[in-house]
């Protein structure tokens, strides 16, 4: 039986639509992964060799210590908005004759996969060989190994009950993460240690070896504890979160405008009601927020050209993460589209409207960046024009590349269902052009007249905006069938 | 009123609909059956216009629906669930068809009265998004959705499919009022004889992409069909 349970675990695994995509893709996602774990691998060497430098007044060991379980929450709350619950993938078992508690033992078992057990290894191996094989002896580091383990075990099981007990409310994991940063914050000015605390549980695994049976009792715990809540709840249906009567917002202001007031109206619904749609908006703070890393710098502060970059990526958050994936969003209905909509250029517009309006908005917002200078507000308002005027037809013409279905029901993070090449080149001409522009007035010593180049040119865009739409439809009209094809295969 | 010329299909070098010519007059119940692969939905897709004909075209009221909106304005269709939009109630999905399709809002307060029983209870008023109905509502919610403008043309692609007995029964009543109603121009597929039977005036059987019988319906027009299928 469990053969025939990883047999069909590893076809999922193989099968998952995420491996369906060009070679282009994969070998991209490839590359951002690869460089994601040597930065861990390097990382973590670098940081236990030079530990002794970074830190030259405390013992090592100690200080590194002090660390984990600042590690271990991090990865606790990571694994809450990444690792998935194994619950569902049950159902064509439950009628099979296989004893329940095997089942939830094997759904128990699966979640050990999860990659997240696997990066704090990445960080401890270099530690251990650097900082510990030398001065202790192998049952104290078999011990420290042992302890390691087994808290990662128990972190992936107590993620898994937490996540499952207390539901997918995001706010809780706010509240995790709040709470991480305040403990941070005490131990940092010394009220409360946790780091301590956090050095007395791994240092004296190092001392007295016995006391991996602390981590090895919580594990236990956390397993049947998980195993308990599972085998009392293996029915799909009372694992699935219960529905809420539906939320009935109508944006009034928007009927007055008729079709394309329906058609704003629908895809602000679309993105407040869909899963994937609406995890793009956590990301929004960080694009707004992306002045604090450069603006205090001097260094970039001189350097207009990257404050364009900044400029352009600020006041055009969704601009950038709606328009990658324009038509793609309504790829579950776009034959209702197609038969209903006779007039492509305001269904065009609507887009556009949203777009060109969240760029007003996120210029606003960006206004109080003037503490660091009146010449970074002018860059920002040149931007917000050239995101006004350009860039939504630069999404629109592209948005016709667009032909893969999107599985609305899916969070975003590390999610590649529905990516190809298009989301990849979309943000190329949107940051190039602005540059561009800017270049030859830059090099030519004027940089300040690249800077009102940029904002022309938007006015422009702004001026001849029926024949930049045209553009767009004409191009719609082409590759219509082509999309709509594509957007009928399901996954 | 639909003018079928010379279309074709292929999908990689296989024809998948051959019909060389098909007029459908205003007025007309069409009936269209076959086994699965026939090319049923394939034409229906052609005549909305969502997918590219290989050679020839369809043409409603002379114009070719591959080159004008015009005959958007008077068709209404369901063909299967890429026409919902699942995320909406059901009374915003109307809602929305009905701006889209200038409906004033008395005009959907009608609606909403003729199509009470048909609905029988489970579709408005839920507080439930379309995504969260049974197959049967959702299916329910597509044809009253084609309905909802009063079109002059109709299309639906297997209507019957997924319905409980009771709608069924109200589907093919409705049908018939508005047969005798109006002039509507109504294209149906369907899976069972009896249903296309009991709505449609005229029946064309396809098999392999090409129309091989073309019906008006008389009292033995069942038994045809039904000889022809098991044979």
């Amino acid at each position: 039986m469990l053969k025939w349970f990883l047999r069909n675990e590893w076809r999922e695994m193989k099968r998952a639509s995420m491996w369906e995509q060009s070679l282009a893709i994969k070998i991209i996602v490839g590359i951002l992964f690869f460089f994601l774990f040597l930065e861990f691998v390097v990382g973590s060497i670098f940081f236990s060799d030079k530990l002794t430098k970074i830190f030259p007044d405390d013992d090592p060991v100690e200080k590194f210590n002090s660390f984990v379980l600042y590690g271990f929450a991090l990865g606790f709350l990571a694994r809450f908005f990444m690792q998935k619950v194994p619950v569902l993938s049950l159902q064509p078992y439950l009628h099979l004759p296989v004893k329940k508690s095997s089942l939830v033992h094997f759904v128990l078992g699966k979640s050990l996969s999860s990659f997240f057990n696997f990066i704090p290894f990445i960080v401890f191996i270099p530690f251990i060989i650097f900082q510990l094989a030398p001065w202790y002896s192998a049952i104290e580091i078999t011990a420290y190994v042992l302890s390691i383990l087994f808290t990662v075990l128990s972190v992936n099981f107590l993620s898994i009950l937490f996540k499952r007990s207390l539901s997918t409310n995001s706010w809780i994991s706010g509240v995790f993460a709040l709470l991480i940063i305040v403990l941070g914050v005490m131990d940092y000015y010394g009220f409360v240690s946790t780091g301590s605390f956090s050095t007395l549980i791994f240092t004296s695994v190092l001392n007295k070896p016995l006391v991996v049976l602390l981590p090895l009792a919580v594990l236990i715990i956390a397993y049947f504890a998980n195993y308990r809540s599972l085998i009392s709840k293996i029915y799909p249906e009372e694992n699935r979160k219960a529905k809420k009567g539906a939320a009935l917002t109508d944006i009034k202001y928007l009927k007055q405008f008729g079709m394309i007031g329906q058609l704003m109206q629908l895809e602000i619904k679309l993105f407040l009601r869909n899963k994937r749609p609406k995890s793009t908006l956590i990301f929004i703070p960080i694009f707004l927020l992306y002045g604090f890393f450069f603006y205090p710098q001097e260094v970039y502060r001189g350097m207009s050209g990257m404050l364009i970059f900044v400029g352009i990526f600020m006041t055009g958050p969704i601009l950038m993460m709606y328009g990658q994936y324009v038509l793609s969003w309504e790829s579950s209905y776009f034959d209702g589209i197609l038969t209903n909509i006779d007039d492509f250029n305001r269904y065009f517009r609507a887009k556009y409207n949203l777009m060109a309006g969240t760029t007003f908005v996120a210029f606003l917002v960006t206004i109080p960046y003037v503490y660091y200078g009146t010449h970074i507000l002018l860059i920002n308002l040149a931007c917000a024009i050239f995101n006004v005027g350009i860039s939504p037809y630069i999404v629109l013409f592209l948005s016709s590349n667009n032909k893969k279905r999107l599985d609305l029901s899916q969070g975003q993070a590390f999610n590649y269902q529905g990516v190809s090449g298009t989301q990849f080149i979309l943000s190329i001409p949107i940051f190039l052009t602005p540059m561009l522009i800017y270049l030859p007035f830059w090099a030519f010593g004027n940089p300040m007249a690249g800077i009102i180049a940029i904002g022309v040119t938007g006015l422009a865009g702004i001026g001849f905006n029926k024949v930049l739409m045209n553009l767009v439809v004409q191009r719609f009209e082409r590759r219509r069938y082509i999309i709509a094809e594509g957007f009928r295969k399901k996954f | 009123m639909i003018n079928t010329i010379n279309l074709t299909k292929e999908y990689n070098g296989q024809v998948v609909l051959n019909l060389p010519h098909l007029f459908i007059n205003k007025g007309e119940s069409f009936g269209l059956v076959g086994n699965n692969g026939a090319g049923k939905t394939t034409y229906f897709r052609l005549i909305l216009d969502l997918i590219r004909a290989t050679s020839g075209e369809v043409r409603i009221n002379n114009e070719d629906v591959a080159h004008s909106e015009n005959w958007k304005k008077i068709t209404g269709s369901f063909l299967d669930e890429n026409f919902l939009i699942d995320f909406l109630t059901p009374e915003e999905y109307f809602d929305f068809l009905a701006g889209v399709h200038h409906i004033s809002k008395g005009d959907l307060e009608n609606f909403y009265a003729e199509f009470e029983t048909f609905f029988n209870g489970e579709v408005l008023g839920k507080r439930k998004y379309i995504r969260d109905l049974s197959k049967g509502n959702q299916q329910k919610v597509g044809i009253a959705a084609a309905l909802l403008s009063k079109p002059e043309i109709l299309v639906l692609d297997e209507p019957f499919n997924g319905l409980d007995p009771t709608t069924q029964i109200r589907l093919i009543k409705l049908l018939n009022q508005l047969k005798e109603n109006s002039d509507i121009t109504m294209l149906i597929s369907s899976h069972d004889l009896n249903h296309i039977t009991d709505v449609c005036e005229r029946i064309v059987v396809l098999h392999e992409g090409k129309a091989i019988k073309d019906i008006r319906k008389s009292e033995n027009t069942l038994k045809e069909l039904e000889d022809y299928f098991a044979a």
